[in-house]
Formats: C-alpha cells, structure tokens, sequence
C-alpha cells in the first residue's frame, strides 16, 4: 500500500540528483565533464528507475553548529567503544533494559538523525522508532545504575537539541526549545 | 620525503589501532549473552574500528581518488550501521517477549 502511494508521489528531485552526483564523482575521484555528464545522466537514470518515497526535507544548515554536533558525536563514539569493550574484555556482564523515550522532533529526517547518533551515545542502541507517538524504544547495555532512565532521557534530549541546531527546520527548533521550558 | 615517512608510521599505528577495535568487537559478538547486547558490540566498536582503519589507509595512500572512495566508504558506513542495528535489534524483539532475550 505504502510503496504504491509512493511511487506516484515522487517527482525526480533535483536534491537527489544532485546528491548522487556527489557520490559519483567522489567515486571517481575527480571532476571532469565525462565525470559529471555520466553522473548526471546516471542519477536521473537511477531516480526514475526506483522512486524514492517522499521525504519532506525542512532542513537548514548551520556549518558551527554541524561541526560541534560532529565533534560531540566522534567523541560519543569513542567513550562508548571504550565501555562496550571493557564490558567484552571483562568477566561480568551489566544488566541491560528497555526503555520508551519520548521524543521531541517530529520530522521522519529529524527522528532518523536523532536514532543514528543515540547509537553512537555511549551504552544505548535503538530498537525501535513510532513517529506516530513521538517514541523511541532504546536499549540501554549498562543499567545497572538507579539513574539509568534519567540518564538516557537526558542523553537524547541533549542530541535533540544539537542535531536541531545543526540540521533543523525553524518549526522543529521552536518545538525542541519551548519543550525545555 | 620525512613528512612522507611520518604520515606513514602515523597511517600504521592508525590501522593497527583500528584491527584491535574490530577484533574486541568480534570477541563481543561472540561473548555477548544476546541480541540485543550483541547490536552494541556490532555498531560502536566496529564502527571506531572501520574509521581508524580508513583513516590510517589514508595517511598511506595520500592520493585524492583514494581518499574521495575512503570517505565514501566511512560516510555509508557510520550512516547504515545504525539502521541495520536497529532493524535486527527490532526483530529480535518482536520475535520475542522476555526484554533482552536472544
């Protein structure tokens, strides 16, 4: 049902297109006009092929606020690899848990960004997303600790609010900053 | 060539660095107790793992074509980890009811 709505939804998007010509010519490793016509022709080509399910982009970029976002998530990973791997090296396993967190962003782009950088936080991954209720069901590897609810929570307000200062629609801004007052 | 030479002993402890990661993560695959814990092992220490390595490739190499493909290959990856994570970690729980269990 839904891929067939999305089939006559889609016009080729100019965005897509020029998206896939990014990655061509990174492929290719060069600029030339062979590199960009075939490019070109190939991201049309590819686009009409297998159309895409709308997305409503909504997105600014804010460079500063993308690269601190970047930085953040890096040094996420980092300390979460170091902990996963304390966790394998050594005998005793923590106690893991489920939690539902509520989520503040509503856009389908904004909810994927938010769901791909929880991964990188240390401890948690996400099992499953409902944009319909505004969820995300987040296992948390260490939750041994009284606060472990909290901390999350706290952890996925705080890339919320990062990943809607580097990316996010003005809507979505608003959304994510009243609901913190 | 010393610039040259110091990029290459960087670009080696680099790729060592990032073997040791995706090895601690394949010891977690196989340690882990379940699935879902597993999902852990296989997105952030293999991920760390992946990008040393890429990075490393990269201080040897040094030549643009390599590094357009390395940052390619680094960008899919940190994007598509996660989704795949997700989707596994997703049927593991819907094929059972008990939280955690594989």
């Amino acid at each position: 049902m839904k891929a067939l709505r999305s089939v006559n939804a889609r016009a080729t998007s100019p965005l897509a297109v020029v998206w896939l010509l990014g990655v061509w010519l990174l492929l290719w490793g060069s600029i030339s006009p062979l590199a960009i016509v075939s490019g070109l022709l190939i991201g049309f080509g590819l686009l009409w092929a297998t159309p895409q399910p709308a997305v409503e982009i909504g997105l600014r970029f804010r460079p500063l606020a993308a690269i601190s976002l970047l930085l953040f998530v890096t040094v996420d990973l980092v300390v979460s690899s170091c902990r996963v791997a304390w966790h394998i090296l050594t005998p005793t396993l923590p106690e893991s848990a489920i939690y539902n967190v509520p989520l503040r962003v509503r856009g389908g782009l904004m909810i994927t960004m938010v769901a791909v950088a929880v991964t990188a936080v240390p401890g948690s991954t996400v099992i499953d997303a409902r944009p319909e209720d505004g969820m995300l069901e987040i296992h948390v590897f260490d939750a041994s600790s009284s606060e472990a609810e909290q901390n999350i929570r706290r952890d996925v307000q705080l890339l919320e609010r990062r990943i809607t200062a580097a990316f996010g629609s003005r809507a979505e801004r608003r959304r994510v900053l009243e609901a913190e007052e | 060539m010393r610039g040259a030479e110091i990029a290459d002993d960087i670009g080696d402890v680099v790729i060592l660095g990032g073997a040791v990661w995706s090895l601690i993560a394949g010891v977690g695959l196989l340690r882990l107790p379940d699935v879902l814990s597993r999902m852990h092992a296989a997105t952030k220490p293999q991920v760390l793992g992946l990008l040393m390595m890429l990075l490393g490739v990269a201080l040897r190499l040094r030549t643009a074509d390599d590094i357009t493909t390395l940052i390619l290959v680094g960008l899919f990856q940190t994007w598509t980890v996660p989704v795949a994570a997700h989707m596994i970690a997703r049927a593991a729980r819907r094929s059972s009811d008990r939280p955690g269990a594989g």
